[in-house]
């Protein structure tokens, strides 16, 4: 009569090996790669707050000028008051904006523009209309 | 480092190794079990913010870590692979790998007869033998009643006896 095969024999031994230092690699990949989406999250609200930030002072701009007809548009050499005004005001929120960031906010904008496609593409038309 | 990052360090400090093992259990190549563990901690990562504590942290990874193998097995069938045929996979896997020690004959022999179960028994005999977790943890992490777990966990076991004693 065969004998009943014996879980305690075995217990919980398994054949399976890792490759040596596997944990440590793999906690500091994950942890990389955890780490650039945490950048890239933030990459992309900096990029939703700009895009917002510009809708907004677009459609701003947009009522001013339709809703003052009367207002002077600027011609060459005389530039109105309340035009340059205007011009001031947007330079004046920007820069607080842009004060507002911190050192890394600020480096991960100035990469995300510098990769802009649309920059890139520019910049290589204007390059070959120049060639 | 900010408390999140700090938190989330320690997460993958105290689970990568019982995740691993897990997920390795179920996906038998060292490879595979590491790309899985990857996505398994990106999916812990993103959805970290929405952990309720209704069941506890160790069962929530769990049941993720579980979906996630689940999913790797199941992206086979996709390609009209029958389910015989991801076992066989499997069992070809476990006889022709790197990080196999086919030195210990006997413990082969018992992880061949482990993947003769179908996948949820595997799953449940795993669970309960290897992490030794409480029918109830095991319910919450497969959405399965614990007398069906109890039946599916003897069954195992009767089948492994079977296939150690005749083969």
């Amino acid at each position: 009569m065969k004998k009943d095969f014996d879980f305690d024999a075995i217990g919980k031994r398994m054949p399976f090996r890792t490759p040596e230092g596997f944990f440590e690699r793999m906690q500091a990949e994950t942890l990389k790669r955890a780490e650039e989406e945490r950048r890239k999250r933030k990459m992309f609200r900096i990029r939703m707050g700009v895009s917002v930030f510009l809708s907004v002072a677009a459609m701003i701009c947009g009522i001013v000028f339709f809703l003052k007809p009367s207002m002077e548009v600027p011609s060459q050499g005389s530039v109105s008051n309340g035009w340059m005004a205007q011009m001031i005001d947007d330079t004046d929120i920007m820069d607080l904006y842009i004060r507002e960031l911190t050192d890394e906010e600020l480096e991960n904008w100035i990469e995300f523009s510098e990769n802009d496609i649309f920059y890139e593409l520019t910049t290589e038309n204007l390059n070959e209309d120049e060639d | 480092m900010t408390d999140p990052e700090l938190g989330f360090r320690l997460l993958v400090e105290k689970f990568q190794s019982s995740m691993y093992w897990h997920i390795r259990r179920m996906v038998v190549s060292h490879e595979d079990a590491e790309d899985v563990l990857q996505e398994t901690f990106m999916k812990i990562f993103r959805h970290l913010d929405d952990f309720r504590a209704e069941s506890s942290l160790s069962t929530w990874i769990y049941r993720i870590a579980t979906n996630e193998s689940i999913r790797f097995l199941n992206r086979r069938k996709e390609f009209a692979v029958s389910t015989e045929e991801v076992q066989e996979e499997l069992m070809n896997k476990l006889m022709a790998s790197e990080y196999v020690d086919y030195e210990n004959e006997m413990e082969v022999k018992f992880q061949r007869a482990i993947l003769t179960l179908p996948e949820k028994q595997r799953l449940v005999f795993n669970l309960r033998y290897y992490d030794e977790l409480k029918y109830e943890e095991i319910s919450r992490i497969t959405d399965t009643k614990v007398e069906t777990l109890k039946a599916n966990y003897y069954f195992a076991k009767e089948k492994i006896k079977e296939y150690m004693t005749n083969n």
